[in-house]
């Protein structure tokens, strides 16, 4: 709840260079924001129109399909980035775990950076993919929608996605302490544990 | 060299049979020069846009593509079109290989405009009506909730028929037939079959429509590359293969008829003409709908199609009537 | 070549890459090794087809579905009935615990919510009850697990596709395995907290009772809606989905007004964020089962031994069991449905084996082995909901993991238990 006025004190304390790249994030951010909730809001809508349709109607809307999946591509590929930014990519971190101090923020500025590398590569390639696509105009066969507009989504979110991970990196270098984002410092909860040590303590008091 | 051929079908199946028998002569023919790599659904990848991914990037040069082909080349929707072909089935596979159609200026550039080249068309058979009810006139089709793929000359097709074609995942299809969410389906003889969807319906109607066609689709740049000899090859062995892959559907559409007759009660029935030129008469304003989604290229092309049904005298019942 | 694409994955996760890494440098070594003749291009459009499935959208609208519920009255309800009836037994919060997840798994299809709707609230209560958070987090990942064999079910509906097998039946199937293992789950709870010496609480008056259960009567429509809706012909599992989203909004928002509107936007947020990462994954992990699919190596490892198992059905369920339960150890459950299935399909039917009770079978693994390290899938749920260590989430999973693989045996033993309401059930 605080963490959110905590992060904004931040920002506006900070100018310069850090300044610059948080105002940038934080717009990013939004946008991944619309997009994602959107397109969930409007998988549900959709296809609750189609259900209702076949039954009162006995008839769908046509294209519910193919715009169900064109949005599930949406949805994961603009994730990408959006999952990036709250450092919820899944990852096996036993071993990064065991590491402390420099030794696990070296490790998290190679993990980004290597990241970082792969998600370009992907932009690239998808970007040749959307380009291809436009060139062979490729069409859904309900609604004939261009699929290269609904693809374009790939690069994005991979170069989204990669400049997350460079932000990453940049953020370990440039401020003290592990940051799993640009934004999120990195730790673990452990408020649960301790209220429940503390309410059976105050329990057993006479 | 390794020629990869990709199928959009898995083993056993008509698209499956005919790459065997190619395979045979190719590699035969060539003295074990060429290879020919046969890729069934699944070892290429599940959709079928991958697959015609692979084919206009090079990475599977020789394919089938059929009725998923449409948002890749518009104009190839031509062989959903309903009633614009002979009945006679081999007559139909004739035609569609004849030069005068499969190298016509329309029918090649349709393909050739997205990197791709047509080489021959397979027809795997008729394509069968199944539904919980006899169906012998548009009448009795009033609001059927018939299963038809997303694609909108179907559903205006279907819908010209009265019907409400109603859209349901292959996945999804059996279930659906089974809790009556879907009323009727569509499919080649073989699929009925193969997936069983045979034990959820109680009619199964030929009304000889259309059929089921793949086409055999090579990319460009590898076609055009071929050496002269290795393009004759190709050429030859195709034009052998016409009559033979007649025969292999045929057969396996017998086999798989007797199969569902054995293991169920449905019943079949045959449309005769007079129904079915009820049916001809709503399909034939689709036509225009073609032309008008897909441009005057395949206009073209369905033009030549019915000009050649013409020049042979027609022995089908279609709009130059004769038997 | 194979040697060293295991090396490669091995060595980026364990370094601590994130997952979509491994999968994609394995993806890409098979592709410029030429182990398969596929190159980069098709990766990209492999990642696209592995998630722009219709099928897949039950994922993000079940999660939806849950995700309203959670934020809204339901969850609690329900917590709340099962509490007013077990919680004077011994063992009664871990039990009341396990019930509510199966309960919560009857109203949602999927698992991750459970873990966020049902462990977020009650682990709080464990802890402070005085039972080790070890077996707290152990206990939430396995029992949120019954939501994938309790009606409606993702792992269900993704079987149900890729075998070409009756969803509707399936879900029949699910039902009294997953009250089996809800037993003996209960059955060791029982114990647990006779060994820890933890007391009971007070018993629930009927009173109490009666009104909990009259809260739930409409979050109780759930499994009525979905499963009669399917079995009724009105809709598809996939579409049911919708309907499960539709239900909750008309009980959060109109009925209980517990959710306005303008939560649904952070709430379809939230949902598209787990449905991201784990999509990210499916996609990914399409394109590297389809690089090694076309290099070979499934047909390589698996051929063998389908080949030597022959119509052997015993041998045929086990080979099956395990390998869903190893391949759930390392990928999300849907991506290795997904992959394996159709791999085993042949088996299936020359074996002469139940699609149905295979895929009771296939689903319990698939539960299983994403509650087991190294990479279960829940466990980084687990970790992402309640931020803890990975070796703190997987400490107390071994007994639980026992108990299930036992429920596999008994489930492999008893075709009957999974097939006997699905036969009542049917034509
Ligand atoms: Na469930
Ligand atoms: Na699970």
């Amino acid at each position: 709840m605080n963490s959110t006025s905590a992060k904004r004190d931040e920002q506006r304390s900070r100018g310069g260079f850090l300044g610059a790249l948080l105002a940038l994030d934080r717009l990013l951010g939004l946008l991944e924001r619309v997009v994602i909730g959107g397109c969930i809001l409007a998988m549900a809508l959709l296809m609750s129109a189609h259900v209702v349709g076949n039954l009162l109607f006995s008839q769908g809307i046509a294209g519910t399909y193919e715009i169900t999946e064109m949005l599930i591509v949406v949805i994961t590929f603009v994730g990408v980035s959006y999952a990036a930014r709250h450092a919820r990519h899944i990852s096996m971190s036993a071993i990064y775990d065991q590491l402390e101090g420099r030794a696990r923020k070296a490790l998290l500025i190679v993990i980004s950076l290597g990241t970082a590398l792969l998600m370009f590569y992907f932009c690239f390639k998808s970007f040749e993919y959307v380009v291809a696509l436009h060139d062979r105009g490729r069409t859904s066969a309900a609604l004939h929608i261009p699929f290269w507009m609904v693809y374009t989504a790939l690069p994005i979110g991979f170069v989204l996605a990669g400049i997350q991970y460079v932000l990453t990196a940049l953020r370990n270098m440039i401020s003290p302490g592990v940051w799993r984002s640009l934004t999120e410092r990195e730790g673990y909860d452990e408020s649960v544990l301790d209220d429940a040590a503390a309410e059976r303590a105050a329990d057993t008091q006479p | 060299d390794t020629w990869r051929f990709g199928l959009e079908e898995t083993e056993g199946s008509v698209q499956y049979e005919y790459a065997q028998a190619f395979k045979q002569l190719i590699e035969k023919k060539s003295d074990g020069d060429i290879t020919v790599q046969i890729l069934p659904y699944g070892v290429w990848g599940s959709s079928y846009s991958t697959l015609y991914d692979a084919i206009q990037n090079g990475s599977i040069p020789l394919s089938f593509g059929s009725g998923f082909l449409g948002g890749t080349v518009p104009e190839s929707q031509l062989m959903s079109l309903n009633y614009v072909m002979p009945n006679d089935q081999l007559e139909a596979t004739e035609i569609l290989n004849s030069d005068a159609f499969m190298k016509s200026d329309a029918w090649q550039q349709s393909f050739r405009t997205r990197g791709l080249v047509p080489l021959a068309a397979l027809p795997e058979g008729y394509q069968v009506w199944t539904a919980n009810k006899a169906i012998h006139t548009p009448a009795d089709m009033q609001g059927l909730q018939i299963r038809v793929m997303d694609n909108s000359l179907l559903r205006a097709t279907y819908q010209a028929y009265g019907a409400s074609p109603i859209t349901i995942a292959y996945g999804e299809l059996y279930s659906a037939l089974q809790q009556g969410q879907a009323e009727g389906n569509i499919q080649p003889v073989w699929a009925h079959e193969n997936m069983g969807f045979y034990e959820v319906q109680d009619y199964m109607i030929f009304a000889e429509q259309s059929q089921f066609i793949a086409n055999l689709i090579a990319n460009e740049d590898w076609y055009d590359g071929l050496s002269d000899d290795q393009r004759q090859l190709l050429d030859t062995t195709i034009h052998e293969m016409v009559k033979k892959g007649d025969e292999i559907q045929k057969q396996l559409n017998q086999d798989r008829l007797k199969t569902i007759e054995e293991k169920s009660d449905i019943k079949i029935i045959h449309l005769d003409q007079a129904q079915r030129d009820e049916f001809r008469k709503l399909a034939k304003p689709i036509r225009d709908d073609f032309v008008n989604l897909v441009g005057e290229r395949g206009g073209k092309a369905l033009d030549i199609l019915l000009e050649q049904e013409k020049a042979r005298g027609d022995k089908s019942d279609g709009d130059s009537q004769s038997s | 070549m194979l040697m060293g694409l295991g090396l490669i994955m091995l060595v980026l996760l364990l370094l601590g890459f994130p997952m979509m890494v491994p999968l994609a440098a394995g993806t890409l070594y098979m592709m410029f090794t030429g182990m398969t003749f596929f190159g980069p291009d098709q990766a990209v459009s492999w990642m696209i087809s592995g998630v722009g499935s219709w099928v897949l959208a039950a994922v993000p609208m079940f999660i939806f579905a849950a995700d309203i519920l959670t934020k809204g009255h339901t969850a609690n309800r329900l917590l709340d009935v099962v509490d007013a009836f077990t919680r004077h037994l011994r063992g009664g919060l871990p039990i009341t615990t396990a019930a509510s997840c199966a309960l919560f798994g009857a109203v949602s299809g999927s698992t991750q919510a459970t873990v966020v709707a049902m462990g977020g609230p009650m682990r709080p209560r464990l802890l402070k009850k005085g039972y080790s958070d070890d077996f707290t987090l152990a206990l939430i990942i396995n029992a949120s697990d019954i939501a994938l064999l309790i009606p409606p079910s993702i792992g269900f509906i993704i079987y149900g596709v890729a075998m070409q097998t009756s969803i509707g039946d399936l879900f029949l199937a699910g039902i009294l395995p997953g009250l089996l293992i809800l037993v003996l789950f209960a059955i060791y709870c029982w114990i647990d907290s006779r060994v820890k010496g933890i007391d009971p609480e007070p018993r629930a008056s009927w009173g109490e009772r009666a009104r909990a259960l009259k809260r739930v009567v409409l979050p109780m429509g759930f499994p009525l809606l979905v499963v009669g809706g399917i079995y009724g012909g009105f809709f598809s599992a996939v579409e049911a989905s919708a309907v499960a989203v539709a239900y909750a909004l008309l009980l959060e928002v109109v009925i209980y007004r517990q959710v306005s509107i303008r939560d649904l936007g952070s709430i379809a947020l939230s949902t598209g964020l787990i449905t991201a990462v784990v999509f990210i994954l499916v996609a990914i992990g399409a394109a590297f089962s389809q690089a090694l699919a076309t290099a070979g190596v499934p047909n390589q490892i698996l051929g063998p031994l389908i080949d030597s198992i022959g119509d052997n059905q015993f041998l045929a369920l086990s080979l099956i069991a395990a390998a869903f339960f190893v391949g759930c150890m390392f990928v999300d459950p849907i991506v290795v449905i997904l992959i394996l299935v159709p791999i085993f399909k042949p088996l299936v039917q020359s074996a002469g084996l139940d699609p149905i009770h295979v895929g009771v079978i296939v689903t319990l693994q698939a539960a299983i082995g994403s509650a087991t390290p190294p990479f279960g899938c829940d466990i980084f749920t687990a970790i992402a909901v309640f931020r803890r260590p990975y070796i703190d989430v997987i400490r107390g999973t071994p007994p639980f993991i026992a108990i299930l693989l036992l429920a596999t045996l008994i489930l492999i033993a008893f075709p009957e238990i999974s097939l006997l309401l699905p036969s009542l059930g049917g034509d």
